[in-house]
């Protein structure tokens, strides 16, 4: 399910319960599966119709983040620490890129990783952060607070129902945006 | 004081002031170790001098910041590369920050089409651009597309990334908040090359110093303990260490050795101005020379310099013979007068000897010619003429050394021993396994092992080794070069793979000729073909239709665009590192090909041999430095060769007697093969600095031999004589003695090697002087 499809109604103002996003960050965390799949469709304004990819996410804390695409073609998006490593098993091509020499991928990242690592101080390095919605069904709103990550990124939407998040909605400013749904069984 | 004597003291006074005055402020002392060597016979050659001179590799400077989280290291990275950028002193400075700079990346973005290794005219085929257009897509769907998308309308092939991806062949090292670090993350890791070349060691020296200040600044070092360190290496960081080292060992060796003689001058002679006095000729003796070599040649060299005062360690002698001397009842100057003969022939045979170096094509050996030869000269003057006049009236030596004397006469009925002695020295040169000579240049060098290997460290985690190993690529013109360049490449490549060569920079690689870039334009297709094969190709593909407009624009405007030359980089990174790989020299065009890995030498220099016709040369650095200083060693040794006979020629005449000649050459001659040979069983190897310290013994025992065979009218008389030279070597042991022990190298090498040759040479001598009751053998005495 993706954000978009929310109904306005449902998005109360949290904090009158003293539900935050500090605890639903929490609760994220201590509710986290090691290995999710996913299905991501990426519309651009490049392209006449969206690029559907599937895969699996895998988080071992407190730095460990991979993206594994297995469809159409076979990619690993590993991060660890300050290190990218990608490898496309298709093309037979692999490279390492250090984060600090790409800050907006840098940006892009702690955006995932901080989130599932209970890490809002990071996070709030980066990101505003604002929650809205209720325990049962909420969304998890990042704007980054760079200029130059304002550049390629809009917001970055996480979604979810309790404990368990649904979707990760990224936008451009030029319109742009990648929905993710992720599965609710286990791999 | 007579009045001619006045006269003499106020010469050598102006003479002293003079020369102070020059070789202090006016006299020019070089540092650069190859201003020793001639200029080069071959163009090659001389180019290889000037690189090694003011080339790039002299310029780096390594560093690591250690001892601190890495966080706080790469901070102080940062302000440090900060400081150094700002500092306008560094021609280049990376700490890992800024790969590209905005402007850069425009400038290849506009360029792609000329400089991108892969584009052939097959890339704008139908298929190609198919492929092309598909990876596009999966770069879409990628976590990375935010960052890539803004590149495809203009760039579908992906020729810009294929020229940044074939530009980085340096593995570059670990990063951790934007800056280098080791792998373990435990050293910050920078790189800098100065504006100043390497060999000014001044500004060298400066720039460290004010290196050390910005980093102390940046890492908090005044306002509280920080236990950051910096470690710094490379060629100019080592040679300024090495020089503080040196300068260091020499004045506390000095120092100790000079409290040693002044004891054993006080003890000697009881005398305090004695002891002042005997320093005089030595003292005019360097003046003179710094003077007349500067003159000469418009700067001294600083191993000049040293080389030359070690040798003039012979001339502290010649006091110590006249105040041996001194009796009671006579008077200086009828003293001077009587030994004055046998001095002046070892002066003058000595000089002869020294002078053959002036012959040498090599600047570094005449200086060091000219330097003995002014100094000893003067030396034997001043000794002569000043001496006499201002010893005080009734000086005398106390010790007459009668015992002495009668010791040394008892010695030579163990003669046999002179010759016996050198046949066993050649004896076991036959049986000894060690190399002779010092082949390895390396071996010689002053630099601590643990230096070296701190250099090495540093030089594997920066990614940049030690140069070697290059080819360099001469021609008329930039293009021509270029051209050359890249038929090279493509002669390399094969190697690359076979894993012969682990990698090689060139200039052809960021700079591609014109005929290069002439054929990539032609290989675009015309508008309307790429537009045709656009469209097929982008059949069944979800892109927007009029999405590769600015692709179509730009390849038009690629075929008609002006050929990108070396001014298209200048004031950027790149156009600093093109500037060393490829540049003006002797009216002719120059490419530099730094090689890493060569792991055959041999096989490599002939693959390379038919590439001589298109001016292409395979060097070795270490092999052609080592070459070099071969050379320097045997030009040394041959001269030394005609240094000798002329003094067995000026002994002839002088002494008028083959056998005195004889006398006065066989103790030397054993000495010296004695002392190599016990060197040698030590397992020391030969090198240059071996033969200079040669040339002082030389000069040291003629000085003995002459005196021994001097004819003493009475046992009183040869027993001043036998005290003199006892005295003189004793000095000469104790200050070589002390060099001896120091930690550098070479200055244990000379200093091992001239007390050794002292003692075996009045050893010698004694053995072989004449023994009392026969007539004596030099008759000169009378005839001055």
């Amino acid at each position: 399910m993706s954000v978009a499809q929310m109904s306005p109604q449902s998005e109360l103002e949290a904090g009158s319960t003293g539900w935050n996003e500090e605890q639903l960050i929490e609760s994220l965390a201590k509710n986290r599966q090691a290995e999710v799949r996913f299905e991501e469709t990426a519309y651009s304004n490049l392209l006449t119709q969206p690029l559907k990819t599937q895969g699996v996410l895998r988080f071992t804390p407190p730095t460990r983040l991979e993206k594994h695409i297995t469809a159409p073609q076979d990619e690993r998006y590993l991060v660890e620490g300050d290190t990218v490593f990608f490898e496309n098993k298709t093309k037979g091509t692999k490279r390492t890129l250090s984060l600090h020499d790409y800050p907006t991928l840098r940006a892009f990242i702690e955006a995932f990783r901080s989130t599932l690592a209970n890490d809002v101080i990071t996070l709030r390095r980066f990101y505003s952060v604002t929650l809205q919605g209720e325990p049962r069904r909420w969304v998890l709103v990042l704007r980054p607070l760079d200029q130059a990550v304002q550049a390629l990124v809009e917001s970055i939407r996480f979604s979810g129902e309790r404990a368990q998040i649904r979707g990760i909605e990224v936008l451009a400013p030029d319109g742009d945006r990648s929905v993710m749904v992720i599965a609710t069984d286990a791999p | 004081m007579t009045r001619g004597s006045r006269v003499i003291l106020l010469i050598w006074c102006l003479g002293l002031g003079f020369g102070t005055w020059y070789a202090t402020t006016r006299a020019h002392v070089e540092t650069e170790l190859f201003r020793l060597f001639p200029e080069g016979t071959t163009s090659t050659e001389r180019l290889l001098l000037t690189e090694l001179r003011t080339g790039t590799t002299g310029r780096l400077i390594l560093m690591a910041l250690e001892g601190e989280d890495a966080d706080r290291l790469a901070g102080t990275s940062k302000q440090l590369a900060a400081w150094m950028r700002g500092s306008g002193a560094f021609r280049y400075v990376g700490n890992g920050e800024q790969a590209w700079t905005k402007e850069e990346r425009e400038r290849l973005f506009q360029y792609r089409y000329v400089l991108s290794p892969g584009q052939q005219e097959s890339t704008f085929s139908r298929d190609h651009l198919h492929d092309s257009l598909e990876l596009r897509l999966s770069d879409l769907a990628s976590p990375l597309s935010s960052m890539v998308k803004e590149l495809i309308p203009a760039d579908p092939t992906g020729e810009f990334m294929k020229i940044l991806q074939a530009w980085t062949t340096w593995t570059t090292p670990a990063r951790h908040q934007g800056v280098w670090f080791s792998s373990d993350l435990r050293r910050a890791l920078l790189l800098a090359e100065t504006q100043a070349a390497g060999f000014d060691m001044e500004a060298q020296e400066q720039l460290q110093g004010k290196i050390r200040e910005a980093f102390s600044r940046a890492a908090g070092i005044p306002n509280g303990s920080s236990p950051v360190q910096l470690v710094m290496a490379g060629p100019s960081v080592i040679a300024v260490e090495m020089q503080q080292t040196i300068q260091q060992d020499v004045w506390r060796l000095s120092l100790c050795a000079t409290l040693l003689v002044t004891t054993l001058l006080l003890v000697s002679y009881g005398s305090a101005t004695i002891l002042v006095l005997s320093f005089l000729p030595l003292m005019s003796a360097i003046v003179a020379g710094i003077a007349a070599v500067d003159l000469t040649f418009g700067f001294i060299h600083g191993l000049t310099l040293a080389f030359g005062i070690t040798l003039l360690g012979v001339v502290d002698d010649y006091p110590i013979h006249l105040f041996s001397h001194l009796t009671r009842e006579s008077r200086a100057p009828a003293v001077m007068k009587e030994i004055w003969p046998t001095m002046r022939l070892g002066v003058v045979a000595t000089a002869l000897g020294f002078s053959a170096l002036l012959l040498s094509g090599f600047p570094g050996l005449s200086q060091l010619g000219l330097f003995a030869m002014v100094g000893l000269l003067t030396a034997a003057c001043v000794t002569r003429w000043l001496l006499p006049h201002v010893v005080p009236i009734g000086f005398h030596a106390t010790r007459e050394g009668v015992q002495l004397a009668l010791w040394v006469d008892a010695l030579t009925r163990a003669r046999f021993i002179v010759p016996l002695m050198p046949v066993l020295a050649v004896g076991s040169f036959i049986w000894s396994d060690t190399p002779l000579w010092e082949q390895d240049i390396a071996n010689v060098s002053p630099i601590s092992t643990e230096r070296k290997e701190r250099d090495q460290t540093l030089r594997n985690e920066l990614g940049v080794p030690d140069v070697r190993d290059l080819i360099v690529v001469k021609g008329p013109s930039e293009e021509v070069v270029l051209q050359r360049s890249e038929t090279l490449a493509l002669a390399l490549e094969p190697l690359v793979g076979k894993g012969e060569l682990a990698g090689y920079d060139l200039a052809a690689r960021y700079l591609p000729s014109r005929r290069t870039q002439k054929t990539r334009q032609a290989s675009l297709p015309d508008r309307e073909t790429l537009e045709r094969n656009l469209a097929a190709a982008m059949k069944g593909l979800p892109f927007k239709p009029a999405l590769f407009q600015p692709f179509l624009d730009a390849t038009e405007k690629a075929k008609t665009q002006e050929p990108v030359d070396l001014q298209a980089f200048n004031g950027t990174a790149l156009g600093l590192k093109l500037n060393s790989l490829l540049f003006r020299y002797e009216d002719r065009w120059v490419a530099v090909v730094p090689l890493r890995g060569v792991t055959n030498r041999g096989k490599f220099g002939e693959l390379l041999t038919p590439w001589r016709d298109q001016e292409v040369s395979y060097l070795d650095l270490k092999e052609e430095s080592n070459r070099m200083v071969t050379a320097y060693r045997n030009e040394t040794l041959r001269l030394l060769g005609w240094g000798v006979l002329s003094i067995g020629l000026v002994l002839l005449v002088g002494l008028r007697a083959p056998l005195t000649v004889l006398r006065v050459m066989l103790p030397i001659g054993s000495a010296v093969v004695v002392v190599t040979a016990s060197l040698h069983m030590f397992g020391e190897r030969f090198s240059l600095f071996h033969i200079a310290s040669f040339l002082l013994v030389i000069g040291l025992g003629l000085d003995y031999a002459l005196f021994f065979n001097r004819r003493h009218g009475t046992v009183a008389e040869r027993g001043r004589t036998v005290y003199g030279l006892v005295v003189c070597s004793m000095t000469t042991i104790l200050v070589f003695g002390v060099l001896a022990l120091s930690q550098i190298p070479v200055l244990r090498t000379i200093g091992m090697t001239t007390a050794l040759g002292s003692l075996a040479c009045l050893v010698f001598a004694a053995l072989l002087a004449e023994p009392p009751g026969k007539p004596p053998l030099i008759e000169a005495t009378s005839s001055s």
